[in-house]
């Protein structure tokens, strides 16, 4: 049954920017896109920040003859804004919602308010059983201070635990998406060590595109200085990931990226770059385990989970201080109300006058209220840190047990686990 | 042929109960529940409504030396409450928190407050995969009128998604919790059709417990009589589910229940029974029936799921309108909040500007109505992002559903044996099928 003709999955991704009113020429931007993806008809499209609903359904209008199948990934109050769009049938589809993703009164930042996630697709390419993943993690504001790291570490490392326990049946695995991280990051090589995801960029050896690798770059115009700073050229923060698995063995033929500026319009797609990736599949009679199981990259999954464990151990620090500020405010706003009650009717309130005292009454309602829902989010928040901590302690025992097998009987010890 | 001896596995199912400061006997029915798991021999116990993380580290001292692995599963405000005791080591833990999950304004239900999942572990029994999940869905207050059923009905299709997409490499597959559903309600079946989950209690060779497996009966001191007279005093709302696979076959060879209370003690364990299930793996060399079967639905099953997706679709989009109308409310009592604060405020800006007038300023009811608008506008603002959250998950479920009917129907098309005439005379279980 083996074929030695190899089969092409042509993949593509973008974040598209679609903050209707907020980002600039929105709808424009949108035919655009859907110009290119009719042009270029790659197999699979995985966008982000697909916000609107209707521009989603825009896209799937346009696309409707060469990509027929779609799934729009719906969570959170205005959306996941991850959409796929393939011309392969999608047998199933699946979201994981990331159970920490900003505050709400970060207002600014705004991300609390998308549901962000990893959505699953399982699609059936030619026979072949590819399970296709996007997703967008939080966004990085202040890299010298990021406030967010921790929330940014959790969604990996749910991000690679949902990978990793998802993908045991599938011939190839493909991840797309925004993960607002640098190559390098801790939840990068988080993601990449215990999943066994190549990075597109490094696979291949035919890369065309912005200078290494850049998706967020300075030549584009929708992109603020400041964004990159200390960058000043650009940043990498867009992957095509990809694994193959014992039946298929999965390469990077090329990589491209689009360059800033498009040819002949006035503005470019986003102010992202776009990803777009050509994998060959080969059957492999390869049984091996994909180099996930020897001593040095056991070895290097250890280090990174227990890096990964000291910044969620600092999260929860945080978000404990962050709970305790809330409770303090509740019980001051209880006291003050208290108070002020006394105050009503005591027979010589001539401190200040009835409607004074009411409106501070108010003004204590609405702190005890804003404390209290702020105990509510923190406390959640804990529980998740936590949760996050015990099972990073779970792969980290695992980890040393496989460490001590290795180096006992110079190989590993231990089979059953969801080894990818 | 066998290639090695059977595999004896324990396993007990629990709700425990353990509401600190409003459930009965709190502390004690802990100690109870510990002395039961130590002397039941289990190979893993799987507890619900363990709300209070100290009752979790008093359970985890007091089996340290039987059940020396343990998982403690946190979400939501208050805590999933699910809880995992095993003797075997538990290579991971994953948990996926159920989107939706009641409603922060019904204090006096409070599912919401718990963040209601389902959790999973990993173990390796001589060389099997052993996936064992533990869940506990939304509960059922009036049955006759049951508004959270769309919860409860999106709550089963992502458990059965969940159990589905990441147990493709298990030799094993054990699901047990608190479903707070009946045996043939819509979320069971559509939960057993999916995923090929076969329920110990119909399954077992031998049964010893009460009447039907009920697992909350009216004989329990714990519990409310009034709501189990229409079931002939008891419910089955607790289950311990199972599969094998290719390569083991799996079998239940006994089933027990608690029957109320406990001999020698003055209440029983809980207002719940507790189960317990005998299995037997036995590794086989069986080839096709199986592995069709772990792709999750047996073809001839096929016309029986899609009648149960229809009808699982038909209730979320009941609950999808209910949603919709409700975040409609908020938005218009909210925009009247904001008209009348703005109106109120042009209206107090008038003496201000007019001459000669003698009247004094009304503070009070300035202040007063102030207040209430801006007490409108804020709830109006809350519920309007609580009903968006989930009008998203409930759309997002049916579009799941969609796609799943989709899938099911070409894969009726590519097997037309089951489109016999036999299967078309064959009686479909449960309730009339709806086709949208």
């Amino acid at each position: 049954m083996a074929t030695e003709r190899p089969s092409r999955l042509r993949v593509f991704s973008l974040n598209c920017w679609g903050i209707r009113f907020f980002s600039q020429l929105c709808a424009e931007r949108y035919e655009m896109i859907g110009e290119l993806l009719g042009r270029e008809q790659h197999d699979i499209v995985l966008l982000q920040e697909v916000w609107s609903e209707r521009d989603f359904l825009f896209l799937k209008r346009k696309l409707s003859s060469c990509h027929p199948h779609t799934h729009y990934f719906k969570s959170g109050v205005i959306g996941s804004g991850l959409a796929v769009f393939s011309r392969h049938r999608i047998q199933d589809a699946l979201l994981y919602q990331y159970s920490l993703n900003g505050y709400p009164y970060m207002l600014r930042h705004g991300d609390w308010f998308g549901g962000k996630a990893v959505g699953l697709v399982i699609v059936d390419v030619s026979g072949l059983k590819a399970h296709v993943y996007v997703t967008h993690l939080h966004a990085e504001y202040c890299r010298a201070q990021d406030q967010y790291l921790s929330h940014r570490t959790v969604q990996s490392w749910e991000l690679l635990q949902f990978v990793r326990h998802t993908s045991c049946g599938a011939d190839l695995v493909v991840l797309g998406g925004d993960l607002n991280m640098h190559p390098q990051d801790l939840g990068n090589r988080l993601l990449r060590s215990h999943t066994g995801l190549r990075d597109c960029y490094t696979e291949t050896d035919t890369f065309d595109g912005c200078e290494d690798g850049h998706t967020l770059i300075a030549d584009n115009h929708f992109t603020k200085n400041h964004d990159l700073v200390p960058f000043e050229k650009g940043i990498r923060i867009d992957y095509i990931l990809m694994k193959g698995s014992q039946r298929m063995t999965v390469k990077c033929e090329s990589l491209s990226t689009t360059k800033g500026p498009v040819a002949d319009k006035p503005f470019p797609y986003s102010d992202h770059e776009a990803l777009t990736a050509e994998l060959t599949l080969l059957h492999s009679e390869d049984s091996r385990q994909h180099g996930s199981s020897g001593p040095l990259a056991v070895s290097e999954q250890m280090d990174v989970v227990t890096e990964a464990r000291a910044v969620v151990k600092e999260g929860l620090c945080q978000t404990e201080a962050l709970r305790d500020r809330a409770m303090r405010l509740v019980l001051g706003a209880l006291l003050l109300l208290l108070l002020l009650l006394v105050m009503t009717f005591l027979p010589c309130s001539c401190f200040c006058s009835y409607s004074t005292l009411g409106l501070l009454g108010a003004v204590c309602m609405s702190l005890l209220l804003s404390g209290a829902l702020l105990y509510l989010l923190f406390t959640t928040h804990i529980k998740v840190l936590k949760e996050t901590e015990d099972q990073m302690m779970l792969t980290s025992n695992e980890l040393q047990t496989k460490l001590t097998g290795c180096r006992l009987s110079g190989s590993s010890s231990f089979d059953g686990s969801p080894e990818l | 042929m066998t290639t090695s001896a059977p595999i004896r596995f324990r396993v007990l199912s629990l709700n425990c109960w353990g509401v600190r400061y409003l459930s009965k006997n709190c502390k004690e029915r802990f100690v109870l529940i510990g002395d039961l798991l130590s002397q039941e021999q289990l190979d893993i116990a799987l507890l619900q409504e363990v709300w209070c993380e100290k009752d979790f580290l008093f359970l985890k001292k007091k089996l340290n030396s039987v059940y020396p692995y343990s998982h403690y599963f946190k979400s939501g405000f208050i805590g999933s409450g699910l809880a995992v005791f095993s003797r075997h080591r538990i290579h991971d833990a994953f948990l996926y928190r159920y989107s939706l999950n009641g409603y922060p304004y019904m204090a006096q239900h409070g599912d919401w407050f718990g963040g209601k999942a389902v959790g999973k572990v990993l173990l390796n029994i001589s060389g099997l995969s052993v996936h064992v999940f533990v869940t506990h869905l939304h509960a059922e207050y009036c049955r006759e009128k049951d508004s959270y059923l769309p919860h409860r009905v999106v709550q089963a299709w992502e458990l059965q998604q969940f159990i589905r997409h990441t147990s493709a490499g298990a030799d094993v597959v054990i699901l047990g919790g608190d479903l707070n559903m009946h045996p043939d309600d819509l979320g069971t079946r559509l939960m057993r059709n999916y995923t090929g989950l076969q329920d110990s209690f119909s399954e077992t060779a031998h049964f010893d417990g009460c009447e039907e497996g009920h697992t909350h009966i009216s004989e329990n001191p714990f519990t409310n009589t009034d709501g189990l007279v229409p079931f002939g005093g008891g419910v089955r709302i607790d289950y311990i589910l199972f599969k094998g696979s290719g390569e083991v076959d799996v079998s239940c060879e006994s089933l027990s229940t608690t029957k109320g209370p406990v001999p020698g003690h003055p209440f029983p364990y809980s207002d719940h029974e507790a189960l317990t299930a005998e299995f037997l793996f036995t590794q086989t060399t069986k080839g096709n029936e199986c592995s069709k079967r772990q792709s999750g639905c047996v073809s001839d099953k096929l016309p029986e799921l899609v009648n149960t997706v229809n009808e699982a679709r038909t209730e979320v989009k009941v609950g999808l309108h209910c949603a919709e109308r409700m975040r409609y409310t908020a938005a218009r009592t909210g925009i009247m909040g904001l008209v009348l604060l703005v109106l109120e405020l042009a209206i107090a800006a008038i003496p201000l500007f007019a001459l000669g007038t003698e009247q004094p300023f009304p503070k009070a009811s300035f202040y007063l109505l102030g207040a209430l608008c801006f007490a409108v506008l804020l709830s109006t603002l809350l519920l309007y992002v609580f009903y968006s959250i989930e009008v998203k998950a409930l759309q997002g479920t049916e579009d799941q559903m969609r796609l799943a009917l989709s899938s099911f129907q070409e894969q009726l098309k590519e097997s037309p044996k089951v489109l016999s005439s036999d299967h078309l005379r064959k009686p479909l279980d449960g309730k009339d099928s709806v086709h949208l």
